[in-house]
């Protein structure tokens, strides 16, 4: 037993000097730790790329060290990086890839694929596209007197804009999936550097690894709905008829509105035609008008307003279809259903002439105290 | 004229006959307290001709009181004198209806019986002050409810600490010797009908073939005696505690009480045993299992979270949450050595610290612990020898570390901390596996006095399998059942029957799963997975 024992003990250590080659020592205080990449075209249509870490050990407290190289290769930036920092770079914990809108317009999976090979790269950093320069946004932020570290405050941007469906919830290994699958097209943050912050503009929407056009908050909404990613979140309405003219306020607010998505692709004459089914739930919380207890109003509000998502929804889609990026995935449906018909199409064209039929439907769940 | 139970543990040579009417009461009540060798049986004749036998356990009434205050008065200077009769008659309460058991629950409650043979049998239970003796707590062990009463050096006082709280005639003692030059009185109690009698067989060969010039105390024969003699791991239990001696002897544990000694071995033990306490039956049924998996969770930081510390800080930081690497990272940059250093250095102070206040006097040892702790620590933060993450980390550990007794468990907790501290230094958080496997491998084999470690857990689900689903050589009915998993699930696809065949296989195995499952549940449950060798 003992015999035994020891053999374990010998194999155990013997496996581990091995193993150890895995995986080299990298102590926490001499590690510098990249929060942040930014990627985008120097004037001499190079790649430029911008990292962020935090500055430990400094003189200041609370700052970041910013570095921007100018390279050919990814791979070479990264080398030109030792050049100038005292810490071993680290980038295990990239929360945040920027790239420009120019660099997103001509592609990136170039850039992408070797943050895909990195074994280290976590796959939870979100993709983001900027419109500007991720290096002047970065420099900026830093100078934020009243915001928290640029990682923080950006992270926290995003997470409560992708809480809030205005901004599609687009991980790296989500941004993969979505590029290598033939019939789904990735779709990501898109931000912009202000004066006194950072705005979140909506949705980037990519064709492949190319950014082809734009949407803003509320269209990210609509889009995130049927693609069945929607969020708990509030939604605003035009005036609908009749309303009080003497207020000084127009439209209706709804709050807590979630939904619900069914999807289904059929053929019809030899075409898909893909049947989308919207169920919105949600409270009302502002509007002015009478009689809001009365079952007959209640369900001309509901009509109008499920009128105005369907309308909002269609424009999207035909918008999605008329610069060929295809985010909600009827392609990968067609595929699954028709391999046929798949391997016969060449889907970019297809899916412009897709028909897309939509049915929404609004249940007001609460007419709230109304001001 | 005095007749003995004698200590060892030869063939009973009580049966010697008593020709007179109260043999048979007395030979029953005898034969109830065999093997307890503090039952004395005295034989007078007394003064008046009559002769009187006198019955009672020497650990519950002083033997030397029942002398002089019930033997002598009737062995008094004017034969024929009854007064020494009728005081005793005066203070005893006579029993009209002389039973067995009666008599022997008297006893057992530290009555002395006093049986005359006149020309009918008057038997008469007479009750003396009980044996005051004070049993101060122990300072190791510390308990909330229950009482608060310890073992002593003196044997007998041990032994008349058991009787009085066990009042059973089930309560037996062994008595033993051991060492040549010192000899040492060494007593084995257990619960007659609730301790396994092989394992008793075992222990009484193991103390006998001990060859000892003086034996000092517990830990010595524990080391001498347990079956693993080279492992971390404590095979008795020690305890200076009364109510968990008692626990033990009414779990069907063995109790080894050594003379001169203040603290009990008790076997067989398991792992989890370290982590109950006499009182927790006290609790509510919540909080029960709350503060035993609390207690379990600090020997598991105890021992790991200083060599999870360095393999994270030095190998896996990624591991870390952006919010605590920035703040983690800034900790150390005053810092000017290698992690594993830092941390060697804080826990030798904290094991010297340990060491120095348990040589002093309790109330001085709170007060040196506290100010060289404070000061030495706010000293090595300030001047940059170590981070003060590591203080917290090195603190934490050894909080998790004082919940486990200062002996046993937390000896060999204290060691392997320091083989998992070096082996993830170097090797990261394998290291830490490497150690963790070895250890729970070493656990599962490891016995106390011949039975598994890891009781209820480890060979539970195989025995209960064996119960209720007997198989002769299940190993290869099991190797069969996977191997066939194996084929059916590579047939191609397109032969539908093979595949619809597969699925039920699959089904039947899931359903496999969960039997062995229940199985293995309900003899958690139950506690009965390990059938006695």
């Amino acid at each position: 037993m003992r015999k035994k024992l020891i053999v374990f003990i010998i194999t155990g250590l013997c496996s581990m000097v091995l193993f150890s080659g895995c995986w080299d020592q990298r102590p926490i205080d001499q590690t510098g730790v990249v929060l942040q990449s930014g990627f985008e075209l120097s004037p001499e249509h190079k790649l430029l790329l911008t990292i962020t870490y935090p500055a430990i050990g400094a003189k200041e407290k609370d700052l970041d060290e910013i570095i921007s190289v100018e390279a050919d290769l990814v791979r070479k930036a990264g080398n030109e990086f030792k050049t100038t920092s005292s810490k071993v770079l680290g980038f295990g914990k990239v929360r945040h890839l920027f790239f420009s809108k120019d660099l997103a317009a001509l592609g990136i999976h170039h850039i992408m694929e070797i943050l895909e090979r990195d074994p280290l790269h976590p796959p939870l950093s979100y993709v983001v596209v900027v419109d500007g320069s991720p290096k002047e946004l970065l420099e900026k932020v830093e100078t934020f007197t009243t915001k928290p570290r640029s990682s923080f405050y950006l992270n926290q941007l995003l997470e409560n804009n992708i809480n809030t469906a205005y901004a599609p919830d687009m991980k790296t290994y989500d941004f993969f999936i979505r590029y290598f699958a033939p019939g789904l097209d990735p779709i990501t943050p898109l931000i912009k550097l202000e004066a006194d912050g950072v705005r979140v503009l909506g949705s980037a929407l990519f064709a492949g690894d190319k950014m082809v056009g734009a949407i803003d908050t509320q269209q990210t909404a609509y889009l995130l709905a049927m693609m069945g990613q929607f969020k708990n979140t509030d939604l605003f309405f035009n005036p609908i008829t009749p309303e009080k003219t003497e207020s000084l306020k127009k439209g209706l607010a709804l709050s807590n509105v979630r939904c619900r998505r069914k999807i289904r692709v059929d053929m019809e004459n030899g075409r898909p035609v893909a049947d989308i089914a919207l169920t919105f739930t949600g409270l009302l919380i502002e509007y002015r008008r009478d009689a809001l207890d009365q079952p007959s109003v209640q369900e001309q509000i509901e009509e109008e307003l499920a009128g105005q998502i369907k309308q909002a929804c269609l424009e999207i889609l035909r918008y999605t279809q008329e610069i060929g990026s295809d985010p909600l995935g009827i392609g990968d449906l067609v595929r699954a259903k028709f391999p046929a018909y798949w391997q016969r199409v060449d889907w970019r064209t297809a899916y412009r002439e897709t028909t897309v039929k939509l049915s929404v439907k609004l249940n007001i769940l609460q007419y709230d105290a109304i001001h | 004229m005095r007749e003995k139970n004698r200590p060892e543990h030869e063939p009973e040579k009580t049966k010697e006959p008593f020709s007179s009417p109260a043999t048979g009461i007395i030979n029953r009540i005898r034969s109830q307290f065999h093997d307890c060798p503090d039952f004395i049986l005295k034989k007078a004749i007394l003064s008046n001709g009559q002769t009187g036998y006198y019955l009672f356990l020497e650990t519950l009434a002083d033997p030397q009181e029942v002398n002089e205050k019930l033997i002598q008065p009737l062995l008094g200077p004017t034969p024929g004198s009854a007064t020494g009769l009728n005081q005793i008659r005066s203070i005893a309460t006579p029993i009209n209806d002389p039973d067995g058991d009666t008599i022997a629950n008297l006893i057992l409650s530290g009555a002395v019986i006093l049986i005359l043979e006149e020309g009918e049998k008057t038997i008469l239970s007479i009750r003396l002050r009980p044996i005051a003796k004070s049993f101060p707590e122990p300072e190791t062990e510390k308990i909330l409810h229950g009482p608060h009463e310890g073992f002593s050096a003196d044997l007998q006082k041990n032994l008349t600490l058991l009787r009085s709280k066990l009042v059973s005639n089930r309560l037996k003692f062994k008595c033993l010797k051991v060492g040549s030059l010192n000899p040492k009185k060494i007593v084995i109690a257990y619960c007659e009908g609730l301790a396994q009698p092989q394992l008793l067989e075992r222990l009484i060969t193991k103390i006998n073939g001990l060859k000892l010039d003086k034996p000092t105390g517990a830990g010595q024969l524990e080391t001498l005696i347990k079956d693993f003699p080279r492992s971390l791991f404590p095979q008795f239990q020690v305890t200076a505690r009364p109510d968990q001696a008692i626990n033990s002897l009414l779990g069907g544990k063995f109790l080894i009480l050594i003379e001169n000694t203040p603290v009990t071995l008790s076997a067989p033990v398991n792992f989890f045993t370290f982590f109950e306490k006499p009182d927790d039956l006290n609790y509510n049924w919540l909080f029960r299992p709350f503060i035993r998996l609390l207690r379990l969770i600090a020997a598991g930081l105890a021992v790991f979270l200083p060599a999870l510390y360095i393999a994270v800080i030095s190998f896996h930081l990624y591991i870390i949450p952006v919010n605590f690497l920035i703040p983690l990272a800034e900790s150390r940059t005053q810092v000017p050595f290698p992690p594993i250093i830092e941390i060697l250095f804080l826990e030798i102070i904290v094991e010297l610290l340990r060491e120095s206040v348990s040589r002093f006097a309790s109330h001085l040892g709170a007060s040196i612990g506290i100010v060289s702790g404070i000061l030495l620590g706010l000293a090595a933060i300030s001047t940059g020898m170590v981070s003060a993450v590591t203080v917290a980390v090195s603190m934490v550990t050894l909080i998790a570390s004082l919940t486990m007794p200062p002996y046993d468990l937390g000896l060999s907790v204290r060691i392997l901390k320091f083989i998992a501290l070096l082996l993830a230094s170097l090797f990261g958080v394998l290291g830490l596996i490497v150690t963790a496997s070895v250890t729970f491998a070493h656990l599962i084999t490891l016995e106390s006095l011949g039975q598994p470690y890891f009781q209820p857990l480890i060979p539970a689900a195989y025995d209960s399998l064996q119960r209720y689903f007997p198989i002769k050589n299940q190993k290869l009915v099991y190797g069969l059942y996977t191997g066939l998993t194996i084929l059916l699930s590579r047939l191609p696809k397109d032969l539908i029957q093979a595949v619809q065949l597969a699925q039920i296989v699959n089904l039947a195995g899931i359903g496999v799963f969960g039997f062995l499952i229940l199985c293995y549940l309900y003899s958690l449950i139950n506690q009965r997975g390990v059938k006695s060798k």
